[in-house]
């Protein structure tokens, strides 16, 4: 009779199961694929590695002129995969890494050069005329760097291969010359989920 | 020993009714009356707070997949596309959670029924998600992510077709059941290549659009069954003037509906044949029963829903500027896609029914060894009675996916226009209007106005 009560007993209280939501904070350097999908270790990897590959040949020098530093602009990074990717953050990890490396000056895209004349007109009205910046000094680029997200997938049931292309081709503003091609290839195999009780 | 066979018989006549008053044994469909008046009279906005007043009445966890498809759906045909994106990617999702299969509540189905399971989607709704994301990006004017949803789309058709295979193979291997895999002819969607080229127009990218193209000129040819109707125009590659691109929905897709069959078997062979149109084969064979079994099986088959629609115009500024020509049935593809899964869903009833029986049965002997015969025959009656209630198949499926979607491409001088879109019925009679006033068109931003009447 007791185990009969158990069994219901266990049954009434499969439909009463409660979650609580938990937070643990952890260091953004500590790698976390919980989806599988494109992520922020994915963007920093493939941004040190592709840029590590254009520092490391001799391309930039010829741009060098009087001992100054070639100035790169970022432009468009297209997103042509399967996968809604922040193309944002992969441009940020790209500035980061070319500014960090201190070969190049990085100028501002066409978007936050808009905002930026938009605050110099602001300081012609607002600001003392000592700190008032110039208008028309901005520092023109010399390369311009756009690139392409691919992906391929294939599935078969619960696996699936998601394969990662990221192209970045570096061009000369002055004759359209490209002068750098770089490509980063990146393979994940994801398990969708097993067996759980 | 006659105070003990009553206890037990009352637990049994409990456990009974402990699990006939649980709301996971039937598909819980009163929610949608108002919904779906509303709806009929053009009220979305009435029809998508019907739905968002229902949720905690009528949908539980296990139906999340359910209640955001259908918040989706009613949100994009509100105009609210940035909330229908948040919803629909909810029900993804969990979808894609959902294939982490849970043992515990998988018991629960095998000794109820598959309305004990979450929901999971069905696989036609699945993949309209994307269709419907691409539209709802394409409206927030966030194209790449459009395209991105193209591409989901097209992943996730491709997968479809073998996606059963081996759960089949492996269903037939553990159980003592041969079900057949159901023939498949839905490789290609003409909706989703009629995006991607305008898509592809928009980017720039020609060599895209033209492929997109020459696969939306397949999708009719190849598929002649799914696509039942002449095609459209594809979208032009250019023009000096600005190209306005037009989509309707109308309809809903079908219903799910039960079959049920009742089996009497005195031998050891269960042979079912099933004639329906909507079922993708015609019998399965069960070996391996013992005695006498009564049987009830019920399992869902998709129904098609009317549609009061049958044309729609095109008025801009007060002058006819044609008719929209479909270019997708949503309810052929449903039942098409819908017949992968289904050998599997009819191949799982009949087990679940065939051991509800066997339990029946081996109860009444042990019942009738230890307390007589009057007893034993009351619990084969109470597993019987157990069986005929809890044997009730998953009628949940997304009901406001549209029916069928029509489209055209007009071209217009760059300027603001006043758009109306005309439904008629049968009869040459007007039953809707949907307005667009004072609508900016240009050459260098994609014109695309979505009308939709979910008339039933």
């Amino acid at each position: 009779m007791k185990k009969i009560i158990f069994i219901i007993s266990i049954f009434l209280i499969i439909g009463c199961q409660s979650s609580n939501n938990r937070v643990l904070r952890v260091s953004s350097d500590i790698e976390t694929d919980l989806s599988g999908r494109w992520n922020d270790t994915d963007s920093a990897l493939v941004s040190e590695n592709m840029i590590n590959d254009l520092l490391n040949r001799d391309v930039l020098s010829r741009f060098k002129k009087n001992g100054m530093k070639p100035v790169l602009i970022v432009g468009s990074i297209r997103n042509n995969s399967s996968e809604h990717i922040n193309v944002n953050t992969f441009v940020k990890d790209i500035e980061r890494e070319l500014i960090n490396s201190g070969k190049v000056k990085i100028v501002a895209s066409s978007t936050e050069r808009l905002e930026l004349r938009e605050e110099k007109e602001d300081q012609k009205i607002n600001s003392s005329l000592v700190t008032t910046k110039k208008i028309a000094q901005e520092t023109g680029a010399d390369l311009m760097l756009i690139g392409n997200i691919f992906t391929i997938t294939d599935q078969l049931n619960s696996t699936r291969v998601v394969y990662y292309q990221v192209d970045l081709e570096l061009i000369d503003l002055e004759s359209n010359e490209k002068i750098w091609i770089g490509t980063k290839k990146h393979k994940k195999v994801i398990e969708l989920g097993g067996t759980k009780w | 020993m006659e105070r003990n066979g009553s206890k037990v018989f009352k637990l049994v006549i409990l456990f009974v009714f402990l699990n006939l008053s649980c709301s996971t044994i039937v598909t819980n469909k009163s929610q949608y009356s108002d919904i779906d008046y509303n709806l009929h009279i053009g009220n979305t906005s009435k029809a998508l707070q019907g739905l968002l007043d229902s949720r905690d009445l009528f949908y539980s966890e296990k139906d999340r997949v359910l209640y955001y498809l259908e918040e989706g759906m009613l949100y994009h045909f509100n105009h609210d596309y940035e909330e229908s994106n948040k919803s629909l990617t909810k029900a993804e999702y969990f979808i894609e959670e959902l294939m982490t299969k849970s043992i515990s509540k998988g018991i629960l189905s095998g000794v109820l029924n598959d309305n004990a399971l979450p929901y999971n989607g069905e696989d036609y709704e699945d993949i309209y998600i994307n269709i419907f994301k691409s539209l709802n990006y394409i409206h927030l004017k966030e194209y790449e992510s459009a395209l991105v949803e193209i591409r989901r789309f097209d992943l996730k058709l491709k997968n479809l077709e073998h996606k059963y295979s081996l759960e089949i193979n492996n269903f037939n291997k553990s159980e003592d059941i041969t079900v057949p895999e159901a023939e498949y002819n839905y490789h290609n969607d003409a909706l989703a290549r009629y995006l991607g080229s305008i898509l592809y127009r928009y980017v720039g990218a020609i060599d895209d659009k033209r492929i997109e193209d020459d696969y939306f000129m397949k999708a009719f040819i190849n598929q002649p069954l799914l696509y039942d109707f002449n095609a459209p125009d594809k979208p032009v590659s250019h023009n000096d003037k600005a190209i306005v691109n037009l989509f309707t929905f109308t309809g809903l897709i079908p219903e799910k509906e039960a079959e049920t069959y009742y089996v009497n078997n005195s031998g050891n062979i269960i042979y079912f044949d099933s004639y329906s149109q909507n079922i993708g084969f015609n019998k399965i064979v069960y070996k391996g029963m013992k005695g006498r079994t009564n049987l009830k099986l019920e399992f869902p088959t998709l129904v098609k829903r009317s549609n009061p629609v049958e044309y729609i115009e095109i008025v801009v500024n007060n002058i006819s500027y044609g008719y929209l020509k479909k270019i997708e049935s949503f309810e052929n593809i449903a039942l098409e896609a819908f017949k992968l899964r289904q050998p599997l869903i009819i191949g799982k009833t009949v087990i679940r029914a065939i051991s509800k029986a066997l339990i029946s049965n081996i109860s009444e002997d042990i019942v009738e060894d230890n307390f007589g015969k009057g007893l034993g025959i009351l619990t084969n009656l109470a597993g019987t009675v157990y069986m005929f209630a809890t044997e009730n198949s998953d009628l949940r499926a997304a009901r406001y996916f549209p029916g069928v979607s029509s489209v055209s491409e007009i071209e217009l001088e760059p300027g603001n226009y006043n758009f109306s879109f005309v439904y008629y019925n049968k009869k040459n009679k007007a039953v809707f209007k949907e307005d667009f006033n004072n609508i900016e068109i240009r050459q260098d931003k994609l014109n695309l106005l979505e009308s939709s009447y979910i008339g039933l």
